[in-house]
């Protein structure tokens, strides 16, 4: 992303990746885990290390910071969340072997004898270790090219342990030649959550990873699941992150104009409980409110928390682990040994808490009381119940939730009463929640002005979901969209269609089709069939394949529920609108022809794809007699 | 021949940079342009707006507004607004049917081409401050009462309100609205010195290229 600077960039917390964007808005939040990180690279000791955090605590990020400083020193990446061709162990061993014959080459290491023949694998029509390589380790750009790797995939999954074995050959071989342990980095180990069928499949991969020097990234779940990797192996925890620190992103991101918003720093660190992501998107939906909605400081602050609320967390009702919370609240810490739990109830609540960024770690035990881990509740959950035991709150926050209560807003202001024994009535929180969380719906201009910033420009990628409840005519929603965005500058658009279904390859479709990523592209991704729970899953690892690209998706609205309930991890980088049946309220035709003479003026072309779209919307304004 | 002093040049330059950039054919395509552009020089998030001939707009992070008709480059009305008060700190109203002085000029011929390499540049630069930069006639918004969250907070890297100097001699509508633009870009002093040179450049070549016309797209490429 091309970013301002001095002035102001939001996004939705995505990880900071460019010289530009460390540059203006890396805040060294985790300087111990910083050093500790760059010790563990400099050394030449053969122990594998685990970094964990929560969900938009800053993993990424600090990875690539650390490691830009050892450019040279032969690390070997493999991404287990966007790269592998599936999700199967076959999928895993044939990404990491790529990815370790990749370093060999590079590094001029021999690699025939190594116990695995090119010729094991027909499907693939590798020439050459070079060319093998590249096939095992690269996206295919169509289907059958797919299908080829998948073939290679089963055969690499009957033959894992050889193939384990084959890796080690050639790690040893790089090492002799270059004097070094070879470093590797397995990222996207966070986003699979142990207890799913993908995560069993990647198990044996990451022991055979933890005994070599490898740096696992993970979830914090994954740090009570050693037993996966090895005993006592070293662990870096990447904890709730300083309010000072907080204020410093928040203020980096604002660039001069910080001191204009000064007053929301406060509520926006307290908010976000500690978590990057979370404290970055309330920014960005509190600076859309005050600047676009034009609503005050208390009113803007209460609608970002409902925003942020809805977008990140999945509450479904039912599952939710009340007695936890219950206890965090009184003890201000959870047990470790609740996540390992031999009560399932129990160790499932405790996993699902942190997963889901219900609960938030905040550090790691005191010495004194080493199964003790500081813990807080999402404030954008805590602050929809009534705790008699609470402290009192300062003004500006009883502000805030008299606004939300007066507005009947969740998740702030539901002031849910406490029972007999100082614990919250759930029951009727549930009920407020799950009602809460229908969907408001915007019409076409409501939508436009809610994603302009991110639709019309090169300094941000925004992710967009949009829902909508009969399906009736999206494409022209959708080139009404597309026009607008190319009456600021010229945006191509590649339509996408994913059916998902038994018998349907939808996410491989996916891979294929951003094979050859662009993010100057607004990609249109139109959301079908009825996606199987391991379809959605495998879509939800993805997640970081999008991280650059704009894209607007189109999910029916009832689909859409059922979908978030698989993707914590997806739902991070999007944002959800959701259209009303009144679409075109307050669209004109005279205001379509004028944009479409606009972009005529300032292109001198007459058939520009935001002209065509435009002339679309015209069409079918005048056919379906929509027009306000 | 006569060799042409420095006022005469200034002059011509003044005429061109003013005919091929401030007097659009497409008014309505400059105005649009503007708007989509304005917020890239302030390096502020877009968003989706589209300014005609009469419009009130508003930059929240500087807390002012200002709500303008333009009739055309020789006559339009303006207002700046305090947002947090609303009380407006400044006007200005061109009436086409009067006269004034620097209205009347049209150099009416080329720029002297043996002076292209040595004196086009500085003679745009000079132009350009006298035009959009640094108006000869102006007001400080910071006498009127603004102020920018640089005076409160100089360690924030903005520029203090006293840098915003409003023209009162501007006779074309579209001049004004870029030199405003330009004004409230106090987000940093580099930021206006790129605008400069981008400008500079700009006049530049389309001047050595004999570019009768400077399109919207090109002047608000921010």
């Amino acid at each position: 992303m091309k970013r301002r600077e001095y002035g102001i960039n939001l996004d939705d917390g995505v990880a900071l990746s460019t010289e530009e964007e460390f540059r203006l808005l890396y805040v060294p939040c985790n300087p111990d885990e910083t050093a500790r990180l760059q010790g563990w690279l400099a050394d030449d000791s053969p122990d594998s290390c685990l970094l964990g955090g929560q969900i938009g605590s800053g993993k990424t990020t600090l990875i690539k910071e650390v490691s830009r400083s050892f450019i040279d020193a032969q690390i070997i990446i493999v991404r287990f969340d966007t790269d592998p061709i599936e999700p199967t162990e076959g999928g895993y061993c044939m990404l990491l072997f790529g990815r370790i014959l990749k370093a060999c080459l590079n590094a001029g290491v021999e690699i025939d004898g190594n116990g695995i023949a090119l010729s094991d694998f027909p499907s693939l029509d590798a020439r050459s270790w070079n060319a093998f390589s590249d096939k095992t380790t690269s996206w295919p750009s169509n289907l059958r090219e797919a299908e080829r790797l998948r073939d290679a995939c089963t055969i690499m999954a009957q033959n894992a342990r050889l193939v384990r074995k084959a890796c080690t050959q050639l790690l040893d071989r790089l090492q002799d030649a270059t004097s070094r342990q070879p470093t590797i980095i397995a990222e996207g180990v966070d986003k699979f959550r142990p207890g799913t069928a993908e995560y069993f499949s990647l198990k044996d991969t990451l022991t055979f990873l933890a005994k070599r020097k490898t740096l696992f990234e993970v979830n914090m779940i994954h740090l009570f699941q050693e037993q996966d990797f090895r005993p006592s192996i070293r662990k870096l925890f990447v904890g709730g992150i300083d309010e000072d620190m907080l204020v410093q992103m928040l203020q980096k991101r604002l660039g001069s104009y910080a001191p204009v918003y000064q007053e929301a720093f406060s509520l926006i660190v307290n908010y976000s409980g500690g978590n990057a992501r979370q404290a970055l998107r309330l920014l960005n939906a509190y600076y859309f409110q005050r600047t676009q909605r034009k609503n005050d400081h208390t009113e803007a602050i209460a609608r970002a928390c409902h925003q942020v609320g809805k977008d990140l967390l999945n509450i479904p009702f039912g599952s939710f682990p009340t007695d936890i919370f219950t206890v965090v609240k009184r003890d201000k810490y959870i047990e470790g040994s609740l996540f390992r739990s031999p009560d399932r109830k129990t160790s499932e609540g405790a996993n699902d808490a942190v997963y889901h960024n219900w609960l938030f770690m905040q550090d790691e035990p005191d010495p004194a009381t080493p199964t003790q881990w500081p813990a807080i509740i999402n404030p954008l959950i805590n602050k929809a119940i009534e705790w008699k035991t609470d402290a009192p709150r300062t003004p500006e926050e009883e502000a805030v939730r008299k606004w939300a209560r007066d507005h009947d807003m969740s998740p702030l202001g539901l002031n849910l009463p406490v029972d007999d024994n100082s614990e919250p009535a759930w029951g009727k929180f549930w009920e407020k929640i799950e009602s809460s969380s229908e969907e408001e719906t915007l019409n076409i201009l409501g939508v436009l002005e809610e994603i302009g910033a991110g639709l019309f420009g090169l300094e941000r990628q925004d992710r967009i979901i949009i829902t909508y409840r009969e399906r009736g005519n999206l494409e022209a929603v959708r080139d009404f969209l597309i026009g607008e965005a190319n009456t600021f500058s010229h945006f191509p658009c590649e339509e996408i269609a994913l059916e998902g279904g038994e018998d349907r390859e939808p996410v491989i479709e996916l891979l294929t089709l951003l094979a050859d990523k662009d993010p100057n592209r607004i990609y249109s991704v139109e959301l079908t069939g009825k996606w199987t729970e391991a379809q959605l899953r495998n879509l939800d690892h993805r997640r970081d394949i999008l991280g650059n690209l704009q894209m607007l998706w189109w999910i029916q609205q009832d689909d859409l529920k059922r979908c978030l309930r698989f993707w914590p991890q997806l739902r991070q980088f999007f944002r959800i609108y959701g259209l009303e049946d009144e679409l075109w309220r307050g669209i004109t035709m005279e205001e379509i022809q004028a944009d479409i003479e606009f972009i005529q003026d300032m292109t001198e072309k007459h058939d520009t794809e935001g002209v065509r779209r435009l002339r679309n919307v015209l069409v079918y304004l005048k056919e379906s007699g929509c027009e306000s | 021949m006569r060799v042409m002093n420095e006022t005469e040049r200034h002059a011509i330059v003044w005429d061109l940079i003013e005919q091929s950039a401030f007097r659009p054919d497409k008014q309505k395509s400059w105005l649009r342009c503007y708007s989509d552009q304005l917020r890239h020089l302030l390096q502020l998030p877009l968003v989706w707006t589209k300014f005609g001939s009469q419009e009130c707009f508003e930059i929240p992070d500087l807390k002012i507004a200002c709500k303008y008709t333009i009739e055309g480059p020789n006559a339009y009305v303006a207002y700046l607004t305090k947002t947090e008060d609303e009380r407006t700190m400044w006007s200005v109203h061109a009436d086409k049917d009067y006269l004034s002085k620097a209205a009347l000029h049209m150099a009416g011929v080329d720029y002297p081409a043996a002076e292209i390499g040595t004196h086009l540049q500085s003679d745009i630069k000079n132009v350009l401050e006298g035009m959009l930069f640094h108006p000869r006639n102006h007001a400080h918004l910071s006498a009127v009462g603004f102020t920018t969250a640089g005076d409160a907070d100089p360690s924030c890297g903005m520029l203090k309100a006293d840098n915003i100097r409003v023209t009162t001699s501007a006779y074309n509508g579209f001049v004004f609205l870029y030199h405003l633009a330009y004004q409230l870009c106090v987000v940093s002093k580099q930021a206006r010195n790129n605008e400069k040179t981008r400008l500079i450049s700009l006049f530049e070549n389309a001047i050595k290229n004999n570019d009768s016309t400077v399109n919207a797209r090109d002047l608000f490429s921010f």
